[in-house]
């Protein structure tokens, strides 16, 4: 354990309380309780991850504050990871410091939005990562505490503070914690990191600058154009709402069992939402949106989503229920683009 | 806790960099000074600027004045900008509107 060359400042407290009631008064959490990052707690979880606490995960682009695994391994100690979930917060930082992820922005914007992390491959049922039953809800400690760990180090290591850094007009409660799995077993399509150059058995995180989440709400219909006709109005809904560079679906496995049954493929219901998401620009202009007379005309259409390819589909949910969503991404899925990495 | 009581445990934060940065000397005055002008790009940031530069013409007698727009809130500003304004300005008023 010696062995890890930590170079944190170490801190002294006379009991565990302690600990948490300072770290909570010096504004280190996110408003929860920590666990104490005790040298050995980190030490235990760079060891699980085969990393040394020197190495550098990312710099921030835009304020250069560098990210070690060290710096990472307190966090996810604190958000109450356990070692095994660490190579995936590992990855997940190394995401984050992409420049196209745009991290300080999406971090610091009145927009408010939060990292959505979603894991693929054989990792998550190793972990026992969620990708069921109440699938952005609580009671899984993978979930919770893996992004938890992500809103620590975004808080801690890029001090993106609330208040401070962090001006989110009114934010969501993702920013506390939000990591999925896909539910690779019930989707009949490929799973999300083969549509971005991995493997189906490599294990990787994606990550999205997601907004809240919008329930797209249809038991009445099994035709796949009956129930994905439904989602034209959310998509419409969140954020920017038109010519949206990437937005996130995710189908509930009520859902996805009416479409495998009709033999639509990914690519089938991107291209169908893509043309049933779009309206003229008087319609849109007619909803409160702001589009400069330079566009186009009156009766041009403009679409939610810039391509077919511009929607992200995956599969999540319980087995119970016909309700899916729609996450629309900070800044119109532009400003901040969605990033895969390889769990090591 | 090698001994010794209680519990010893590690900061998670990183420091700001640089972690010597320093705020420039103020100037003592307007009058005769190079200013640039500098918005964010957002709506209403240009017209925040001007109203500003507006206000601040009355009180002084600026040296020379330039407008430029960095046209992306979320990104830093473009580096021939910021060389730009550091060759040019003795004060830079930036805005962001909304």
């Amino acid at each position: 354990m010696a062995s890890a060359q930590l170079s944190s400042n170490e801190i002294r407290f006379d009991d565990w309380n302690a600990v948490v009631e300072d770290y909570m008064a010096r504004g280190w959490t996110d408003g929860l309780p920590i666990i104490p990052p005790t040298p050995e707690l980190v030490a235990e979880f760079l060891e699980a991850a085969g990393r040394s606490a020197s190495d550098i995960l990312g710099t921030e682009p835009t304020k250069g504050r560098v990210i070690t695994a060290e710096k990472a391994a307190v966090n996810a100690v604190m958000a109450g990871c356990k070692p095994e979930y660490f190579r995936i917060v590992v990855a997940a930082v190394e995401a984050m410091c992409e420049p196209e992820f745009n991290l300080h922005a999406v971090t610091a914007s009145t927009q408010g939005s939060a990292v959505l992390l979603v894991v693929n491959g054989p990792i998550a049922r190793e972990i026992g990562l969620n990708s069921g039953i109440s699938v952005f809800g609580p009671g899984h400690r993978a979930n919770a505490t893996i992004g938890r760990a992500i809103r620590l180090v975004v808080i801690n290591a890029t001090g993106s503070v609330s208040g401070e850094i962090d001006k989110a007009t009114q934010g969501h409660p993702g920013k506390y914690t939000w990591c999925i799995a896909e539910d690779e077993d019930v989707s009949p399509w490929a799973p999300l990191q083969t549509d971005r150059g991995f493997s189906s058995e490599d294990n990787t995180v994606s990550i999205f600058a997601g907004l809240s989440g919008i329930q797209v709400d249809n038991h009445a219909f099994q035709k796949p154009e009956e129930i994905l006709i439904s989602f034209r109005e959310a998509m419409f809904a969140g954020g920017v709402g038109l010519n949206q560079g990437e937005i996130v679906v995710v189908l509930c496995p009520e859902h996805i069992g009416h479409l495998e049954r009709a033999g639509w493929s990914k690519e089938r219901v991107k291209e169908f939402l893509h043309n049933a998401a779009r309206r003229k620009i008087s319609e849109w202009r007619a909803a409160g949106r702001f589009i400069r007379e330079s566009v186009g005309a009156d009766d041009d259409y403009l679409h939610s989503a810039v391509s077919p390819e511009a929607i992200t589909v995956m599969v999540a949910g319980g087995h119970a229920g016909a309700f899916s969503c729609v996450i629309p991404l900070w800044s119109g899925g532009t400003g901040s683009r969605s990033v895969t990495k390889l769990i090591e | 806790m090698n001994g010794t009581t209680g519990i010893a445990v590690l900061d998670p934060t990183v420091a700001p960099l640089p972690a010597d940065g320093v705020v420039a000397d103020r100037p003592k005055t307007l009058d005769g000074a190079r200013i640039g002008l500098l918005a964010n790009g957002k709506m209403n940031s240009v017209e925040m600027l001007i109203a500003l530069h507006d206000v601040l013409a009355d009180r002084y007698e600026f040296g020379s004045v330039i407008e430029r727009n960095k046209m992306n809130a979320s990104r830093p500003c473009p580096e021939d900008i910021i060389d730009e304004l550091v060759a040019k300005c003795d004060v830079v008023i930036t805005s962001s509107g909304d």
